[in-house]
């Protein structure tokens, strides 16, 4: 991604409907170009590989095997693509199966316009997006002690980044956190990408029983 | 959840109409029944401990004893299970008429199972478990239980029961598309079985005064072997079936629950929203307390917690009740409140002051800030139940303001100090606000 270039975005939903709204609102945006569309897994497959679009929305609720079956295909033939998970369902072990698989954040379709713009721009430059209800579906999975620490790096969080998540899941905005915890903003994307990457690839047994258990974020 | 609400039926696409259903139950209310959903074998001791309220598993193993504890208990069991009608409940008249077994072949599988039971009774009666009483007594109770339990179960297990006693055995195969090796080896398994069990039952019946040991032996090895030949893939068949029939009636009702949920709210919901579109405030309403509702089926499979909470605020945990102040928030101001929960607590009196600051801060909050949306975060660790409320409106100085917001200070701070806890206030002009508030567990 170079600074003046516009993000080029794929829509994957199978809601016509949905991938219209979200169209229509991304065109008066100078900063993104949506460059193609699929409403089920593998015409995401195929439109991603022909138009190597810089970021994916991506629907968490996809026929033909969710979100998470168009990542690992998708990343195969165009890997510098970027995956942005929307839903309107909050089931956690969805959600939770779409970022394991890959996805760079995940946010509900309730999202405003400029909180969307933004999103796309954090993701196309590799950061993570975190929901306010992510913050609280990881913050409950990381709850506790990891009782067997398989991989102590991956397993727990951090103090600091548990206080990361916390105010995301108060409503604060990256910004906001920044100021509020005296960090620079740089800094808050460097924890906020670790626990992506700690959601990735935990272990921890929890997680996935928490998902199944709760079924709620 | 399937109470019957008055709807237009008739302008609904078919796949939601909802089919007649039979009353709930439609014996005589002194009859105990057979229970569809609580079951091992067939439901008897379900249907028992339903009948007489009693906890199923005192039923169970009361029943298990009566049965282990004398020598008829199985047959009694499937008596049972013959003369019990089956619970009616989610399974439509429609469905149960669509198996209906030729009559002449239920006679014939009367005969054979029949048949069956006086080998049994020879078979008990040599090995020496039936004690006492002529060889005709025994016999003809087995036959009876069998052949009352055959004529008298309820027609879908009797077809599936009928298809399978008919490919015995050796059609099974050929039956389910297998190739003629397993064909043969079924025939050849037939047969060996027959005439084991005719040679066993004949030396049974020569040397019925047991005098010596030997031939009685082997003539129930060789029984017992003919017998197992023939019954195994009819019994592991049967056993198959029945878990199919389990597997596609749990299939039936979900899918009933799913079309009269969809039919009950969010069809009823779409039809009143078309009735009264001019008035944006309640469509708004309305939307949001049906995705509510879809959503609480949907993830937490009770469509009806969230309404239950708001009725009764006294029912469930903190999480539950502080959702449902939530949402009470969301419908008194038509604003949306975004509600993030990390972990939950049973609801004590601490809870519950909390709970009602939270609702009055979040109020607060939409009455006040003029924000579009208000963020509220509670988080439950071992020490402490917390709670954010979070708007990003107006704001105000605490230090200037703080007379006006007697609300505030009176049913927010007060209400959570008066619990040894804490309540701050963080807010300026133009940056929002956010309350923070902690009591103790």
């Amino acid at each position: 991604m170079t600074g003046t270039a516009r993000t080029r975005v794929f829509l994957v939903d199978d809601h016509g409907l949905f991938r219209a709204g979200v169209k229509a609102e991304l065109s008066d945006e100078s900063s993104i170009e949506v460059v193609g569309e699929a409403a089920d897994v593998d015409e995401a497959i195929a439109g991603i590989t022909t138009t190597a679009p810089d970021v994916v929305l991506l629907d968490v609720h996809l026929p033909g095997g969710g979100g998470q079956a168009v990542i690992g295909p998708a990343v195969a033939v165009h890997p510098d693509a970027q995956f942005l998970a929307l839903s309107v369902s909050d089931a956690a072990e969805d959600v939770i199966a779409v970022i394991r698989a890959g996805a760079r954040g995940y946010v509900t379709k309730t999202i405003d316009r400029a909180g969307l713009v933004d999103a796309i721009a954090r993701v196309a430059a590799g950061d993570a997006v975190f929901s306010p209800r992510l913050a609280g579906f990881v913050l409950d999975a990381f709850a506790g002690e990891a009782p067997v620490v398989v991989d102590p790096e991956f397993d727990s969080l951090t103090p600091r980044e548990r206080d990361v998540l916390r105010l995301i899941a108060r409503g604060y905005t990256y910004k906001e956190l920044a100021r509020r915890l005296m960090i620079s903003p740089k800094t808050v994307e460097t924890h906020v990408s670790s626990v992506l990457r700690k959601l990735q690839l935990s272990s921890r047994h929890e997680l996935t029983r928490w998902a199944a258990d709760r079924k709620l974020l | 959840m399937s109470a019957p609400r008055s709807a237009p039926d008739e302008h609904l696409p078919v796949p939601f109409a909802r089919t007649p259903r039979r009353g709930i139950f439609q014996h005589a209310p002194g009859a105990p029944w057979r229970s569809r959903e609580d079951r091992v074998v067939s439901g008897v001791a379900g249907g028992l401990a339903e009948w007489s309220g009693l906890p199923s598993m005192l039923v169970r193993v009361g029943l298990t004893f009566v049965l282990v504890g004398t020598g008829v208990g199985p047959v009694i069991y499937v008596i049972a299970t013959a003369v019990l009608p089956v619970s009616d409940r989610g399974v439509d008249a429609a469905d149960r008429s669509l198996v209906l077994p030729p009559k002449g072949r239920a006679r014939e599988q009367a005969a054979v199972a029949l048949l069956v039971a006086i080998g049994m009774s020879i078979l008990l009666r040599a090995v020496g478990i039936w004690v006492g009483g002529g060889l005709g007594f025994p016999a003809a109770l087995a036959a009876a239980g069998i052949s009352l339990a055959w004529s008298r179960t309820d027609r879908e297990r009797r077809e599936l029961w009928r298809a399978r006693l008919v490919r015995l055995p050796g059609d099974q195969a050929r039956a389910e598309g297998e190739d003629s090796s397993r064909r043969r080896t079924a025939v050849v398994r037939a047969a060996a079985g027959g005439v084991l069990f005719v040679t066993g039952a004949g030396w049974v019946l020569r040397s019925a005064p047991p005098s010596t040991f030997v031939p009685v032996l082997a003539a129930t090895v060789a029984t017992a072997g003919g017998v197992a030949l023939l019954a195994g893939p009819w019994i592991v068949g049967l056993w198959r079936d029945l878990s199919d029939e389990r597997r596609a009636r749990i299939r039936t009702e979900e899918r009933a629950e799913v079309a009269a949920q969809l039919h009950d709210s969010v069809l009823q919901t779409l039809a009143l929203i078309q009735r009264h579109p001019e008035t944006t405030r309640s469509v708004a309403q309305l939307a949001r307390h049906q995705e509510r509702s879809l959503r609480s089926w949907l993830f937490e499979g009770n469509a009806d917690a969230a309404d239950a909470a708001s009725a009764a605020p006294d029912a469930g945990t903190f999480a539950d009740r502080l959702r449902a102040a939530i949402h009470d928030v969301e419908d008194r101001f038509d604003l949306p409140v975004e509600l993030v929960l990390v972990g939950d607590a049973p609801a004590d009196a601490r809870a519950d002051a909390l709970v009602a600051a939270t609702r009055e801060a979040a109020a607060n909050a939409a009455r006040h800030s003029g924000s579009a949306q208000v963020a509220v975060y509670a988080e439950v660790s071992a020490a402490s139940l917390s709670v954010f409320v979070r708007d990003r409106g107006k704001g105000f100085d605490p230090l200037l303001v703080a007379d006006d917001r007697r609300g505030l200070r009176d049913s927010v701070v007060g209400r959570i100090e008066r619990q040894g806890g804490t309540a701050t206030i963080a807010s300026a002009p133009g940056e929002g606000t956010e309350v923070a508030l902690e009591v103790p567990r």
